[in-house]
């Protein structure tokens, strides 16, 4: 070894030292948020924080199934009591009285600061005697023994009018049944369950789902029912599971992609050193790659470290062609020598490809393109510089020879392929102009790795629970939280104003749960003295059937509320009403939010026309659908123009090396055909392409104009040509393994890309070889 | 009682008299009741005041002009409410055995004049309503007792113009 060669070894051993001591500090995500994409409107940005943190994320939605209805309440009832013990669980409620408790209780103490009907109008003599007459007509209905109980304390029945106002809008509530909630058709018990640990916090969501599952199984045990299953569902759950995935993907997909390449190599060199030799590049490209996405994202995704698994397939090519290539007799460096102008262009071509992802506003794809850029870079330099130095024995070629012939002599036959190559392509872009409906799927939820299935349950209980998701919803901000509660009531007081106009259903508002402190004061102050309240009652009640002292408890609680404590956060402590207004009301850095959901908006451009005229400064009018999916169409334009810079930067490139625009064009066709055939496969598996699936096309390119410019090169006759295409068959298993096990993932960015780009790369490598084989060549190789 | 069963209508009149702790005299109102197999209820009052009560499946709506639109209650959150529907349900379609777990139900006198007690089994419920009575000839109801707590009761008796 000679004094510079040594001092490549040092450098080399030093940066994969380096790496692995930075790795060693990494700390490794494996959430998937970072595949929702930081986005750029604060509306956006509104809604991908609360997909990502909001106080939702802490409900669970729980499910008790294939048991009788009594052997499902008794469970949901013992389920519901063991977790109510347990502090993780801020909030048990299976519809059952002891849940609603302290509900009641907050809703009873501060009724005459709570409802909007305290006016001082309601207690004057007149007020008054209108609402006992009211009662009276009450109590005569089947209602009536309902209300008696609360009459003496409230006859102006506002903890009725409360349980109104509060109660979940329009339905009324979960069914139920035996005292617990349950789905409409009975074969389901219901709960929902707040934890205290937020939804992001994987590891204690994972034991608080490990807790919830051993207390069903103690729970079950009771009712000798051996089919009685519990579902869970919900954000955390998603998560929780998601990260079980992406984990057990990542460590897979490696594993296998190791082993398959691995194999690959063995079947073909016969030989342990070279093996380990060609996974050197590659390992040394994962490991600087990775420590590089540390260095600059200050963490690392799983999901980046899985798409590892593709950089093995494609950097492994490197080596093969060094070692596939090299004459007997002839050094490596010989060999490099000869193939350096073309591997490097291939190299190239592929980082403009990964350049698209490193440039997309999403953290994850920004990732994996400065991984794979990295480790690209890396796994050539070291197959260029450090290799040859390692390689003292030569690649005996020997025992392949007849393979060879036969590899070459397809290459060469191949040209024969044309006709059925243009029925083929004919018949591709009959597919493409007569495909019905889009080719392309315009919701966020396809960037989302949660099931269809699972999503579709988790919608179901939510729809049970009385709890449909919302389309529209305005949100206000404001640095104060009183503030921003009275702009919410100005804000409710209009919405009132259009529901009676029919433009809306109804809404919800956090102001309404926990009012602000100058409405809380007006009304306090609309209660009369207790003097002047026993006057206005003696004057109301003449003439009524009503005993004279009977109303005494209410005189006194009047009075105690107008002397007592205004209402406040700290009241709702383990109440659901509490639950509710974390999820209406919440506080990011120095800005209190607050989120008014719009039920069933029968007219949306009046509704948009009313809320522009109100005047009220830091409120959004939200369409959550429209949103998202202009979200995605945003990301999807923006991975498009990348997309197509990154395909425009190919093309120079190859123009400004190969300098002669009919090789450019001779490079291309071949892509050119293999992206289109792979959209139409993928259009007839029967889904919508996504995001990925289009980053996957460029890939394509990218990775396939390595084979496209060896063909291109593949003038020469004999031995050189025989192993240029052995090696260039072989690095393309190897890519097409290392792409296609990511294939079988099943989160979408891995699935999608890896589908495409296995398809893609076996396609370039056929129709190069078919466009740009030499029939004349084969004569004189076979002689 | 499965002569009851036959019965797939009725709708007589009603007058009501509800005897509460809070009153210095009781509450009468008066209007029609109306029952149509399997589970429909109705209490249409007409005088002091008109409100409207409809009972079907698991539901309770109440139409009454001292509030300003219909409300809905279900059954199952509210047993006390439940346990009176209950009970007449069960007798109107003969089907007492099936309350059986959660009453316990006597009958006394004759099918020509009969009588039936309803006391809830469950304490909770023994706390909204200790006792329903119901009395009849042949395959009428012609009387409802029903005793709430705190010695709240109300009298409904029913009369119809035979034909």
């Amino acid at each position: 070894m000679r004094r510079s060669d040594r001092w490549v070894v040092a450098l080399w051993l030093g940066v994969l030292i380096a790496s692995a001591l930075i790795i060693s500090r990494t700390t490794f995500n494996t959430g998937i948020s970072a595949f929702l994409p930081d986005s750029p409107l604060p509306e956006q940005r509104l809604l991908v924080e609360q997909l990502k943190n909001g106080m939702v994320s802490r409900l669970l939605l729980l499910a008790i199934e294939n048991a009788s209805p009594s052997e499902l309440s008794t469970t949901s009832k013992v389920l519901a009591a063991r977790l109510r013990s347990d502090p993780a669980f801020v909030l048990v409620q299976n519809g059952d009285s002891s849940g609603v408790a302290p509900d009641r209780a907050l809703m009873w103490r501060f009724r005459y600061l709570l409802s909007d009907r305290v006016k001082a109008e309601a207690f004057t003599a007149t007020g008054l005697r209108l609402a006992l007459q009211k009662d009276i007509q009450l109590l005569s209905s089947p209602v009536g023994f309902l209300l008696e109980p609360l009459l003496a304390n409230d006859p102006t029945g506002e903890m009725l009018h409360l349980t109104t106002v509060l109660q979940r809008e329009g339905s009324g509530g979960p069914h139920h049944l035996d005292g617990v909630w349950f789905s409409r058709d009975e074969k389901r018990a219901l709960m929902v369950v707040q934890t205290r640990s937020p939804g992001f916090d994987f590891d204690a969501q994972k034991h608080n789902l490990a807790k919830i599952q051993s207390a069903f199984q103690a729970s079950s045990a009771s009712t000798g029912s051996r089919q009685i299953q519990l579902i869970e569902s919900g954000p955390a759950v998603f998560a929780v599971h998601m990260r079980d995935r992406i984990q057990g993907n990542v460590w897979r997909l490696s594993l296998v992609a190791t082993i398959l390449v691995g194999s690959l190599l063995m079947a073909v060199y016969h030989s342990v050193r070279l093996l380990i030799l060609a996974l050197l590049p590659v390992l040394s490209g994962a490991i600087v790659g990775i420590a590089a996405v540390s260095l600059s994202f200050g963490m690392v995704d799983a999901v980046t470290v899985g798409f590892g698994a593709s950089l093995l397939g494609e950097a492994v090519d490197y080596a093969i062609y060094l070692f596939s290539q090299t004459l007997p007799g002839q050094s490596p460096a010989t060999t490099l020598l000869r193939i350096w102008p073309t591997l490097r262009l291939g190299v190239l071509t592929s980082v403009c490809g990964f350049s698209a992802l490193l440039l997309s506003d999403f953290p994850g794809l920004s990732q994996i393109g400065l991984f794979s850029i990295t480790g690209l870079f890396v796994a050539v330099g070291v197959t260029r510089w450090v290799l040859p130095l390692l390689m003292t024995e030569h690649f005996d070629p020997l025992h392949h020879k007849r393979l060879f012939l036969t590899l070459s002599g397809f290459a060469s036959q191949s040209a024969r392929l044309r006709g059925p190559l243009a029925i083929l392509m004919l018949l591709t872009i009959f597919v493409l102009a007569t495909h019905r409906g889009p080719w392309w799927n315009g919701h966020l939820s396809s960037l989302s790795p949660i099931s269809e299935g699972d999503r579709r349950l988790d919608q179901a209980l939510r729809t049970e629970l009385g709890a449909p998701s919302v389309n529209r919803l305005i949100a206000l901000r404001e640095r104060d939280l009183q503030q921003v509660l009275v702009d919410s009531e100005q804000a409710g007081s209009k919405l009132e104003g259009l529901r009676e106009k029919a433009v809306l259903a109804g809404f919800e508002s956090p102001a309404r749960i926990m009012p602000s402190r100058k409405t809380q004061i007006a009304r306090r102050d609309a209660l009369p003295p207790p003097e002047q309240l026993r006057a206005n009652m003696r004057a109301a009640l003449a003439g009524l059937p009503f005993r004279l002292h009977f109303f005494d408890p209410f005189l006194l609680e009047t009075e105690s509320t107008r002397t007592g404590k205004l209402l406040g956060r700290r009241n709702f402590h383990d109440t659901t009403l509490g639950l509710r207004l974390d999820s209406l009301l919440f506080r990011d850095a120095d800005h209190w939010t607050a989120l008014i959901p719009l039920r069933e908006v029968a007219a949306p451009a009046e509704l948009k026309d009313a809320v522009a005229r109100w005047n009220i400064p830091g409120l959004i009018l939200l369409n959550i659908k429209h949103q998202s999916d202009q979200l995605y169409r945003s990301y999807f334009h923006t991975i498009l123009r990348l997309s197509i810079i990154g395909l425009l930067a190919i093309v120079l490139l190859l123009a400004f090396s190969l300098r002669s625009p009919v090789r450019v064009l001779k490079v291309l066709a071949p892509l050119a055909g293999a992206v289109m055939v792979t959209l139409a496969i993928l259009l007839n598996t029967g889904r919508l392409l996504t995001i990925f699936n289009l980053i996957g096309l460029l890939l394509v390119v990218a990775v396939g104009s390595n084979y496209a410019l060896f063909f291109e090169g593949l003038s020469e006759k004999g031995e050189v040509r025989e192993k240029t295409v052995f090696s260039l068959v072989i690095a393309n298993i190897g890519t097409t393994i290392g792409f296609g096990t990511l294939s079988f993932s099943s989160i979408p960015v891995l699935h999608d890309i890896g589908t495409t780009v296995a398809i893609g790369a076996l396609l370039s490598l056929g129709m190069s070889a078919i466009l740009m084989a030499r029939p004349a060549s084969f004569e004189t190789s076979s002689s | 009682m499965k002569a009851l069963a036959q019965v797939k209508s009725d709708n007589p009149r009603f007058v009501q008299r509800q005897y509460l702790h809070e009153l210095t005299q009781p509450l009468v109102s008066s209007g029609v009741l109306v029952y149509r197999a399997p589970d429909y209820l109705e209490q249409k009052t007409e005088f002091p005041s008109f409100q409207r009560a409809v009972i079907q499946g698991d539901h309770l709506t109440l139409y009454s002009s001292a509030w300003k639109g219909p409300r809905t209650l279900s059954l199952q959150s509210s047993p006390g409410i439940r346990a009176v529907v209950e009970s007449l349900r069960a007798t109107l379609s003969g089907q007492l055995p099936v309350l059986q777990r959660s009453f316990n139900i006597k009958i006394n006198g004759s099918s020509k004049h009969w009588s039936l007690e309803f006391r809830p089994l469950a304490r909770a419920l023994k706390k909204e309503v200790r006792l329903i009575l119901l009395r009849g000839s042949d395959r009428r109801i012609d009387r409802i007792e029903i005793h709430y707590s705190q010695g709240n009761y109300s009298i409904t008796l029913l009369s119809r113009n035979r034909p």
